[in-house]
């Protein structure tokens, strides 16, 4: 296993400090309704990140990437943060053969923070 | 009630992140407009200059170093705080060698966001009292006048050499130019100075009155005189007398006053003495006094009596930079009269105030900007506490009668009256380009690009 795998595997999905700060400074029911915007658009980006990248058109999937890492880091996502640099990087450099396995684990990532991040909103809700 | 707070551009393509500043700046006191694309953030800009700019270099149709480098192009004056990936060093660098003011790396820390928009508002908040102080009064030659304007500066002159002589001063220039505070200055600087300064408005005065009013009555000299009154110009004995709108008066009253000039002796309606008075003439008129003689409505031997020394005060519009210089000092008067907090004028309003024609002069400035403190609250004067009027250039029918009048003129090459336009309005804009390009609706780089033809010429 390469060192980028074992580190991302290490780092949690949701920085949950981060996420209370956010919550301290504008208040729970923004936060929820930013979450929810996060979710929505990242969600259409997956999509068009995913068949940028089955299409093979590296550029536009670089440029997506850059997008989401922004966001990700924003809003507390550290994993998909990470892979997402890291994805932006192999794409810019047309890495094609790294570009499938970031892709494949970004996309397992996502997912779950996707799951994780439900879970949390809903919580807030509750 | 103007809105006082600040706009702010910000341009991002991530709608999470757009929404995330956004709720983070709610509570400051700026209005905050979000665009996503290269495209709209220029067609906004075009639109409206914002004060601030939050922008994010990568933009999905174009680079937000293309925005910074037409910004500096156009000399457009924005505080921009540019958001970087993080990393991006070399690009942070290249911005603010560009004009940015700030950068900030993302992901955007929120505390870190309001800090560097805090700092921002304050420098710009800084560069506009600086700006506002480029206009105070470097103290003009003589009290009571702002401005140092190439044509008010013969005027000092004039006045300077004029005023210890005991020489009639004949002033004309338009309405609100400011001949009774020139013919102040005349007598506060005379060795009469501690004398009286007696002003008669010429125009004031029914036809009936006016010689009592210049020279005095005895008791029963008509009916209601039931003392003896004196006249202006015995009032006005060892200092100066003002007579405004010198070509209103009466032609039948111009011979006695011609006769007074002439004798230094006047003599009180109804009275059989004469008396002798030591009084310094200054008059005024805002109409062409030779055309009056020409008319038959003024004596030409009074006209040449008074002519000795003659001071033409420039209408407001030829006054360049004084323009802004007289309305900044008006704005700090008035503000202290009123209680209000205004400081200066926002660089909008001084181009709005540069680009008028100033039928009024002055005194028209002066209306402006009283009303736009009293009806107002903030710092700074803004386009949108200014009268609609001064949306147009104030040209009415007759400046451009009065251009007619000046024509016809030889023709000359396209080329030279385009150089004279722009070398005039440079001029006229104390050698500020980007004001200079704003009154000739064209872009700064443009009027560059001309003058570095010109001086390639030269060479």
């Amino acid at each position: 296993m390469s060192n980028w795998q074992r580190l991302q595997r290490a780092l949690p999905l949701i920085d949950t400090h981060q996420l209370q700060q956010l919550e301290q400074q504008l208040g729970q029911s923004v936060v929820t309704g930013l979450l929810h915007l996060f979710v929505e658009e990242g969600e259409l980006h997956a999509s068009t990140l995913l068949q940028a990248v089955a299409g093979g058109e590296y550029q536009a999937a670089a440029k997506i990437c850059h997008s989401i890492k922004s966001a990700c880091g924003s809003y507390g996502a550290l994993r998909c943060q990470y892979l997402t640099e890291k994805l932006e990087v192999a794409c810019r450099q047309q890495q094609v053969a790294h570009i499938q396995v970031l892709a494949s684990a970004w996309q397992q990532a996502w997912g779950d923070t996707l799951t994780l991040l439900a879970t949390t909103v809903n919580k807030d809700h509750e | 009630m103007a809105d006082n707070r600040l706009n702010v551009l910000l341009v991002e393509d991530t709608a999470s992140l757009a929404a995330l500043y956004q709720a983070s700046l709610q509570d400051e006191p700026l209005s905050l407009t979000v665009v996503q694309t290269g495209q709209e953030a220029l067609t906004h800009i075009r639109h409206q200059v914002p004060d601030i700019l939050l922008l994010d270099l990568q933009l999905p149709d174009m680079s937000g170093m293309n925005i910074l480098q037409w910004l500096h192009q156009e000399q457009i004056a924005v505080t921009t705080i540019v958001i970087t990936g993080h990393g991006s060093v070399s690009l942070a660098s290249e911005a603010m060698a560009l004009g940015a003011h700030d950068f900030i790396h993302k992901p955007v820390a929120l505390e870190r966001l309001k800090v560097t928009l805090h700092n921002a508002m304050k420098f710009r908040q800084l560069n506009q009292l600086v700006d506002s102080y480029r206009y105070d009064v470097a103290p003009a030659p003589i009290p009571s006048f702002i401005g140092n304007s190439l044509p008010m500066k013969k005027v000092y002159d004039l006045i300077s050499n004029a005023a210890p002589s005991n020489a009639t001063v004949f002033i004309t220039g338009e309405s609100g130019t400011g001949k009774e505070i020139c013919a102040e200055a005349l007598h506060q600087l005379s060795h009469s100075s501690e004398g009286p300064f007696i002003t008669l408005n010429c125009a004031a005065i029914p036809k009936e009155m006016m010689e009592s009013e210049l020279f005095g009555h005895i008791k029963g000299a008509f009916s209601g005189a039931l003392h003896d009154r004196e006249g202006a110009v015995t009032r006005a004995h060892g200092g100066t007398l003002f007579m405004d709108e010198i070509c209103e008066m009466d032609i039948e009253l111009q011979s006695k006053l011609l006769r007074f000039l002439q004798s230094g002796y006047i003599q009180p309606v109804g009275s059989a003495q004469q008396c002798k008075v030591a009084v310094r003439v200054i008059c005024a008129t805002n109409k062409d006094p030779l055309t009056e003689v020409e008319q038959g409505r003024f004596r030409e031997d009074l006209y040449y009596r008074l002519h000795v020394i003659p001071i033409h005060m420039p209408p407001l519009r030829e006054r360049g930079a004084d323009i802004l210089s007289i309305a900044t000092a008006l704005v700090r008067q008035a503000a202290r009269e009123e209680g209000k907090q205004f400081v200066g004028l926002s660089e909008a309003t001084k181009n709005r105030l540069q680009a008028y024609y100033w039928p009024g002069n002055v005194r028209q400035l002066q209306n402006v900007i009283r009303s736009a403190v009293v009806l107002n609250q903030g710092e700074w004067i803004t386009t949108d506490m200014l009268p609609t009027l001064l949306d147009t250039t104030g040209l009415d029918n007759e400046g451009e009668e009065h251009n007619a009048s000046i024509l016809p003129k030889p023709i000359v090459p396209l080329a030279q009256i385009e150089r004279q336009a722009i070398e005039r309005a440079i001029d006229y804009c104390d050698g500020n380009v980007s004001r200079a390009a704003v009154l000739l609706e064209v872009s700064p780089s443009t009027l560059y690009r001309k003058l570095q033809q010109w001086d390639a010429h030269h060479e």
